[in-house]
């Protein structure tokens, strides 16, 4: 599967970054957007998205993390995900306060379930998913 | 909205239009009154100044103004467009909805030529995707990105809103993600992203300052 970048705009220059649409088990219709984050060990969603997914974190313990600079209390639960027609089950955690424009895909949640060919002089991303 | 249906029912009543607790048109019952005597279009007139158009929809007469339109359409999200729209608040409505919004009126007493003539009158920009599609297409561009900045630029005046999009075109763009997932349901919609467009570039870079 290719994806292109997505141009955000910015103030003093624009933004293009390496994001793919993922739909999250509950919200078919609208695919969250979400940066490719070798950075991060874990998925990183907005609190909302589990709220209007229904996706229930009564039981998930609660994290304060630290991310790119703020704060923001985590819970964590595995959440059917799909990019594409490839779909995989892996931990989301849902932080609130989340300020960001997209959310993060990280290396357990993510990139151990995917090659990903990265080519940003052409503004593409190439996702495989990867044989068990 | 109930209020601007019941005045559609009776074209001689010349009380004053409310949505939402404010006027928005006024029914001038079955005769116009040309205040300035520049008719445009038969039963269109401009009135003191290009604010307000008297204009006759589905044989009622209405005093329409723009500043009054822009309140009463803010409130409301834009449907999902076909080809036609024009632009209140910085968003692209469906003439048809906007001016049914003003008026009270079925959308089926009208045109979609009619409610855009008005409009026009009135001082919005209206136009046709497929006008914009093509224009995007030819119109050279020096930004960064797969589409040259042209997806920026269309993004830009949704700063700090919720969007959905399908290809390069916003579907809808609300002040909370809620709104944005009830539109889609609502209208059986299903977009290809939905994001926070940034208001802050910290936002996009995915750090945030001290």
């Amino acid at each position: 599967m290719r994806f292109a970048f997505k141009e955000l705009p910015g103030t003093s220059e624009d933004f293009v970054r390496p994001v793919v649409p993922v739909v999250v088990e509950g919200l078919p219709r609208a695919p969250q957007l979400c940066l490719l984050d070798t950075g991060s060990l874990q998925n990183r969603f907005g609190l909302w998205v589990a709220q209007a997914a229904g996706i229930d974190l009564e039981f998930a313990p609660a994290q304060t993390l630290a991310l790119g600079g703020f704060q923001t209390i985590a819970r964590t639960v595995p959440v059917r995900l799909a990019v594409g027609d490839a779909a995989w089950e892996a931990p989301v955690s849902f932080c609130d306060p989340w300020p960001l424009s997209f959310h993060l895909l990280g290396q357990e949640g993510f990139f151990r379930w995917f090659r990903v060919t990265i080519r940003a002089a052409r503004y593409t991303m190439d996702l495989v998913l990867e044989q068990k | 909205m109930d209020n601007i249906s019941s005045l559609s029912r009776d074209p001689n009543d010349s009380t004053p239009a409310f949505c939402h607790g404010e006027p928005v048109a006024r029914c001038r019952g079955s005769r116009i009154v040309n205040l300035v005597g520049l008719q445009r279009r038969p039963g269109e007139y401009i009135l003191e100044n290009m604010n307000q158009v008297q204009a006759t929809i589905a044989h009622h007469d209405f005093v329409l103004e723009s500043r009054a339109i822009e309140r009463t359409v803010g409130r409301v999200l834009p449907e999902p467009l076909t080809d036609h729209f024009v632009v209140v608040g910085g968003r692209r409505y469906p003439p048809k909805q906007v001016i049914s919004l003003v008026t009270g009126l079925d959308r089926a007493d009208f045109t979609t030529h009619h409610a855009r003539r008005v409009l026009r009158r009135l001082g919005f920009v209206v136009g046709r995707r497929s006008d914009t599609d093509q224009a995007r297409q030819v119109s050279a561009s020096r930004g960064r990105g797969p589409h040259k900045g042209h997806e920026a630029d269309l993004l830009r005046t949704h700063a700090g809103q919720w969007v959905a999009q399908r290809g390069l075109e916003v579907l809808v763009a609300a002040d909370t993600p809620q709104e944005v997932l009830s539109w889609l349901e609502r209208h059986d919609e299903r977009a290809d992203a939905m994001f926070l467009v940034p208001a802050e570039e910290w936002q996009a870079e995915g750090i945030s300052p001290h």
